[in-house]
């Protein structure tokens, strides 16, 4: 099934098959029998209630943490074959965002060590070059380079986000999975956050999985949706299909319970005395 | 409308011992809830929302110093916590005693705050699960609580909550640890348990589109003062203040799919530690003026509705 | 770690008991030129009484030894073989604590089951038999006392290991392609040491008093005074002469006393780190 609703043309770069995760003392499979396809370049949603198993699913994909069976290709690559030096190596081209950015982030070392870790251990920028490559990586996040000294709780929840990001960046990677990127940031950061996410995408033509629980994000930040339920992928389409109009009991069950804002009215808002507020991108 | 205020607020200032230095958590908050009615105040972390609702339940640390006025006019003195006011508060694992049954705790605020006998109280306790949709509820009514789910137990605290007949239900983001599914019944629960019984609701919340779903009128508190309140509708359709209209933006967007930018507000809360000198929001604000950054901008309007902007035209 | 400085200072308890440890530290090590008088010389009549004589203010004992001085070398000895003893038994809990910990499954049970055998013996009675076997040296009695308190710290390395290995931020190293080696000494170790440094208070304490006790037994170096060793002397004349069981005695129960308020002091001021933001 994974296969039907991808765009033909796009190489595939991560292809998982019938990857199963069972928690020992469990009786049910976290993960169970999962298929997909991510193709570069492409944006995809992973939605489904807390306990449907994404956290799982999104940290097999970057082999955090070992499947019982199934099979991971990265670009035609074994990922589960690899011995831990090549597949070291290859952890440069795909990269994983926390949904907590501080607890991602290590409580006692500088926000631009940090930074130049990725640098560092895959060889990117020379030594002598990382102080600048640093204060690049946080401006192309919005973030000003004086916070290269800071340790990560004494920045805000947006701010530590953006390093988050940077840091996944870093590497050059074709494909960033994101586990809620941004459940646990304030409203009004939520926006900048996804906006900044879409410009680097772009830029760097980068392939995702957002992983989330909010509709409303899987609406803006994927062409395709994937939903789970129960560790399985019970229905995948494009974003408005699957959304606007769901076929499985869970994708109808997230849809009914979501809250939205009722729909606007003729009238509009009212102009202000200054020009109205405009979507904004920096 | 026109009933006597069950609570009045009027220039209400709270500032609270941090870390870095006091917090002015309120600088200045008028606010009329009436009997029966279903407010939502709206805001983000720091910006005073749950100071206000601690405030209201008399929770406030020792240490904090209030200015203003706090009234309960409808009932003449402030309400008794368990029996004229009850809470819900968002961890629905910390609001319950785990070696007590529910039915046991449930009873308890009968006993104590209607005078019922215990076994009178464990069948109106059998009633209350029953009302908030536990199935079976003659069965698990001398369970633990560590026997329910997240949902079920937010359920039980809904009902020690109500138990007593309380005339104000305070709501600290009472489904923000649930999950999205739980999350609209629970909300649905709130909102019909204090309709059907007169109860107001205060229900504070940083997720405008659930305030939608629950609220009479909605008020939007940002770095400590209400920057806008309004009638649910109204407010949402026709936002007036900058920050409600950026928030109403956004919220409007992730409904649409794909396309361009999301609407965003530039820039990070105040530090809540450094009182502004102008409008708060004015180094955020798209449009603001010269006079935004120096001088505050009055209320107009009243405790029922109202928007405090340089740019709104009173 | 400053700002765990400031709260352990804000308290006045620890604060004191951490200036009268290290009074007694320097003292102890500048003995020889405070109080340049040789410990183990007859250098007055027998069993003069404290405060009497300017020359031997605490006394002599019953050959004629200066008890001040006796009782800084004591200090001496006692400090010693505690810090030692305490760092033996930290660095070999740490390294047992970490390796546990980063290798899980067959190697973890195994290491902690011999942590469990060494944990059953008495800490005082494995220190008394290792002290028999090699000899009463410094050297046999520090490691007799880390023998036996090595394992808490193991225990305690291991379940932060343990807590820190399923942490974020160290998904995140693995992520972002952190050799192994790396995410253990950079990122494991350092965030496991705060609640160790606390435990180190304890182990000082109890290497104190175990030190005393054996000396107390006659355990000790026999070439050396030591407070325990003050005390067991002091016995034969304790009902005419009780200041020479008390004084080492008091000097004893101080330094132990101190050392606990110090390592509670250092546990109140680690511990508010982590719970915070």
């Amino acid at each position: 099934m994974s296969g039907d609703a991808a765009p033909g043309a796009a190489p595939a770069l991560l292809e998982a098959e019938e990857l199963t995760k069972r928690w020992p003392g469990s009786e049910t499979a976290a993960v169970d029998g999962v298929s997909l396809v991510l193709r570069a370049g492409e944006r995809v949603a992973l939605v489904g209630a807390s306990g449907s198993g994404k956290t799982t699913l999104a940290r097999l994909l970057v082999r955090l943490i070992e499947p019982d069976r199934g099979r991971l290709q990265l670009e035609g690559r074994d990922l589960l074959a690899l011995r831990p030096e090549p597949l070291r190596r290859l952890r440069a081209s795909f990269q994983l965002v926390f949904q907590d950015p501080l607890a991602a982030l290590d409580p006692r070392t500088r926000i631009g060590r940090q930074l130049e870790d990725p640098l560092r251990l895959h060889g990117i920028v020379p030594r002598r070059e990382r102080p600048q490559a640093v204060a690049a990586l946080l401006g192309r996040v919005g973030l000003d380079p004086s916070l290269a000294a800071r340790l990560p709780h004494e920045l805000s929840g947006g701010q530590r986000q953006r390093v988050a990001v940077a840091r996944a960046l870093a590497s050059r990677p074709r494909l960033l999975i994101l586990d809620e990127p941004v459940a646990q940031l304030d409203v009004s950061v939520r926006a900048q956050i996804l906006n900044l996410l879409e410009r680097l995408r772009r830029e760097e033509g980068l392939a995702w999985l957002m992983i989330t629980h909010d509709l409303g994000v899987a609406r803006v930040a994927a062409d395709r949706v994937l939903v789970m339920d129960g560790g399985r992928i019970v229905e995948e389409g494009p974003t408005g299909a699957v959304l606007g109009a769901p076929r499985a009991a869970a994708t109808r069950a997230l849809v009914a319970a979501e809250m939205r804002l009722p729909e606007e009215a003729a009238v509009g808002p009212q102009p202000l005395t200054a020009p109205s507020v405009s979507p904004r991108t920096m | 409308m026109s009933a006597t205020p069950l609570v009045e607020l009027a220039g209400l200032r709270v500032r609270l011992p941090g870390p870095r230095g006091p917090v002015e958590a309120l600088r200045g908050v008028d606010l009329v809830l009436g009997p029966g009615e279903r407010l939502v105040l709206v805001g983000e972390s720091g910006s005073g929302k749950s100071t206000l609702l601690l405030t209201l339940a008399g929770l406030l640390p020792a240490e904090a110093e209030l200015a203003g006025t706090v009234r309960f006019p409808a009932l003449g003195r402030p309400p008794l916590r368990g029996r004229e006011l009850g809470l819900v508060l968002q961890d629905p694992f910390a609001s319950l005693h785990p070696m007590l049954t529910v039915g046991e705790q449930i009873a308890e605020v009968l006993v104590t705050h209607r005078g019922q006998g215990w076994r009178a109280a464990r069948a109106a306790a059998i009633g209350l699960l029953e009302r908030v949709g536990i199935t079976r509820p003659e069965r698990r009514v001398d369970d633990y609580p560590h026997r329910f789910s997240g949902g079920q137990r937010q359920r039980i605290a809904i009902a020690m909550a109500v138990a007593a007949g309380p005339r104000l239900l305070l709501a600290d983001e009472p489904t923000s640890a649930l999950d999205t599914v739980i999350q609209a019944q629970i909300l649905e629960l709130l909102s019909s348990l204090v309709r059907e019984r007169g109860t107001a609701l205060l229900l504070v919340t940083h997720d405008l589109a659930l305030a939608a779903h629950c609220a009479d009128r909605i008020a939007v508190l940002y770095a400590g003062r209400i920057v806008e309140v309004a009638p649910a509708g109204p407010l949402l359709q026709r936002p007036r203040h900058p920050y409600t209209r950026a928030l109403v933006a956004t919220a409007r967007d992730l409904g649409r799919l794909g396309g361009g930018p999301l609407t965003e507000i530039p820039g990070l809360p105040p530090d809540p530690t450094a009182t502004p000198a102008g409008c708060a929001f004015a180094p955020r604000c798209a449009h603001a003026l010269a006079r935004c950054g120096t001088e505050a901008p009055a209320w107009s309007g009243d405790g029922r509705a109202g928007v405090a902007c340089h740019l709104v035209p009173p | 770690m400053s700002r765990a400085l400031a709260r352990f200072a804000r308290d006045p308890a620890p604060l004191a008991a951490a200036l009268l440890l290290l009074l007694l530290a320097a003292a102890a090590a500048l003995a020889p030129l405070l109080w340049p008088v040789d410990p183990d010389a007859v250098g007055g009549p027998p069993l003069a009484a404290p405060l009497a004589d300017p020359a031997h203010p605490l006394g002599t004992d019953r050959l004629g030894r200066d008890v001040l001085a006796r009782l800084l070398q004591g200090a001496r000895v006692s400090l010693t073989v505690a810090l030692a003893a305490t760092a033996a038994a930290l660095g070999m809990g740490a390294l047992v604590g970490l390796l546990a910990g980063l290798a899980g499954g067959w190697t973890d049970e195994i290491v902690m089951r011999v942590t469990d055998a060494f944990q059953t013996v008495p800490g005082f009675l494995l220190a008394l038999a290792l002290v028999s076997v090699l000899g009463p040296t410094v050297t046999s009695i520090v490691v007799a006392i880390a023998a036996s308190a090595w394992t808490g710290p193991a225990r305690l390395v291991r379940a932060e290991i343990a807590s820190l290995r399923s942490r974020d931020f160290v998904a995140a190293a693995v992520v972002l392609g952190m050799p192994r080696h790396e995410i253990a000494l950079r990122l494991l170790l350092p965030n496991a040491l705060p609640p160790i440094l606390a435990y180190a208070g304890l182990t000082v304490a109890a290497a104190i008093l175990i030190e005393a006790a054996l000396s107390f037994l006659g355990l000790g170096d026999p070439n050396r005074a030591s407070w325990g060793a003050m005390i067991a002397e002091g016995r034969a004349v304790l009902v005419s002469e009780p200041w020479l069981s008390i004084v080492p005695g008091l000097a004893l129960l101080a330094t132990v006393l101190a050392v606990n308020l110090v390592g509670e002091g250092l546990n109140e001021a680690l511990a508010p780190r982590r719970a915070r933001p």
